[in-house]
């Protein structure tokens, strides 16, 4: 009996039932995006005085004068560190607002001095900040001209998201008054930052300014601890070091975290080596006071606590 | 003469599915790869954007939040008081906070005892705007501190870190 037997050559491949493998994916790939999370939420921690230290009564434990005491004050146009009842030089600050309107180009708003900055490597993936000469001085707009307001009523549609708030250093050098530190706008200082946004310092723990300063096969380092890291050559296989790294504004956190990080390794046998507190302005925004202690712990300050200015 | 009707895809008429498997497939690795095994056992409020943070930590249970916002201070998503009277006001504990989070906090203590736990040292998350002041922050936090909860985490955006 010759067998009926459909013959299969090298051109007529069996078809595979995917229909049960689609069904399959269809079950779980809702299931998993249920799971995803695209931004993730965390915590950070600050330690609260009992109750019955809160009452008061109680007389105020005594100074030591061998301790560190180290404080972090935090103004609308500087930041002042404090240790052993001396202060260290203010590290003046602007703040630059970074929006973002709908799913369109985010964009830089200054208020000091109502400009508007655009990202000209935003095509390319990079960063590359210049000022909008198009943008008329005045309150922040969105491209279509839209007003960005202050604050939103409640259920209100946010026009446009706040996607950080960078505090931009300021030189002081040469400077005899708060207002000559504020009235040049050349006076914010400049860095270097690696894909991370860590901003690259030298072996002397000086800030690098310029990407000219970079040469392949150079040792750099973050402010991180453990960071340094030798940057690729022009053959190597970090080729892309050179060209991912980005000039912008320099961070007042990130001056912050630098005189820290000295303060914390001078001192580290002290018993509050690792205590620091945080003052700041009624006015200061959350937001200040976040990255502040991103700063201290960072530094290794991990025991942080919070105090007003005027001693409340 | 009949028309013949016009076959779809294969031999059989069947649709050729390669290339949505293809695309499938793409789905599906993505999001396994950005899974949260662990859950989000912390949700955040709405009308509120909270700060970016380089801070690692994750919240292991919650069982209480206190969100701020700028037009309302809320605890466990009950309205209490309005912020602008926070601000506005000179004491330093926020009255109206104090006698619901007690309340909360002997209901924690209650359910400690019935199930055998230590009670204490209690816990909240604190959700605020990035926006809000810092005296409106310290308010909030001083009155959790005062009704009993020592232990204050403020929610934030975690950063990629380095």
């Amino acid at each position: 009996m010759s067998s009926k037997r459909k013959k299969t050559g090298p051109g007529s491949a069996p078809n595979l039932d995917l229909l049960p493998v689609m069904a399959l994916m269809t079950v779980l790939i809702p299931i998993l995006l249920s799971m995803t999370s695209f931004q993730k939420l965390g915590v950070v921690e600050v330690n609260m005085p009992e109750r019955s230290m809160l009452e008061s009564g109680s007389p105020p434990p005594e100074v030591d004068d061998q301790a560190l005491n180290l404080s972090v004050a935090i103004t609308k146009d500087y930041l002042e560190i404090w240790a052993r009842g001396g202060s260290l030089p203010r590290i003046y600050a602007d703040e630059i607002i970074e929006y973002r309107c709908g799913q369109t180009e985010s964009f830089r708003y200054h208020p000091r001095y109502q400009i508007r900055y655009i990202n000209k490597g935003a095509a390319t993936g990079k960063k590359q900040w210049v000022k909008d000469d198009s943008f008329p001085p005045g309150p922040p707009k969105c491209w279509d001209g839209t007003l960005i307001p202050e604050t939103y009523a409640v259920g209100e549609k946010r026009v446009a998201q706040q996607e950080q708030i960078l505090l931009a250093a300021r030189s002081t050098e040469g400077a005899n008054s708060e207002e000559e530190v504020f009235a040049d706008p050349a006076r914010l200082l400049r860095s270097v930052f690696n894909a991370s946004d860590s901003a690259y310092v030298d072996g002397e723990q000086n800030f690098i300014t310029s990407k000219s300063m970079l040469k392949p096969g150079m040792t750099v380092q973050t402010l991180r601890e453990g960071s340094a890291r030798k940057l690729g050559t022009q053959t190597g296989p970090n080729v892309d070091d050179l060209n991912s790294v980005y000039e912008d504004w320099r961070s007042a956190y990130d001056e912050l975290a630098k005189v820290l990080v000295g303060i914390h390794n001078r001192f580290i046998d002290l018993p509050d080596a690792d205590n620091i507190i945080i003052v700041a302005d009624d006015a200061i925004p959350f937001d200040k006071i976040v990255q502040t202690m991103d700063a201290a712990r960072e530094s290794g300050f991990w025991n942080i606590q919070l105090a007003k200015l005027g001693g409340a | 003469m009949a028309r013949k009707p016009r076959q779809m895809g294969g031999e059989d008429g069947g649709l050729n599915i390669t290339s949505m498997m293809d695309m499938m497939t793409i789905v599906l690795v993505f999001l396994l790869k950005s899974m949260d095994a662990e859950g989000n056992l912390l949700t955040q409020a709405d009308n509120l954007q909270l700060p970016f943070s380089s801070s690692q930590k994750i919240v292991q249970e919650v069982m209480l939040t206190v969100v701020v916002d700028n037009s309302h201070v809320l605890v466990d998503n009950t309205p209490v008081i309005e912020t602008d009277l926070v601000a506005r006001q000179d004491s330093l504990f926020v009255t109206p906070m104090i006698e619901l989070l007690v309340a909360k906090k002997e209901e924690e203590e209650k359910a400690a005892m019935a199930s055998g736990g230590v009670k204490g040292p209690f816990s909240l998350v604190v959700q605020l705007d990035k926006n809000i002041s810092y005296d409106v922050m310290y308010k909030t936090m001083a009155t959790c501190g005062y009704a009993g909860y020592t232990n204050v985490r403020f929610a934030v955006l975690q950063r990629n870190a380095e």
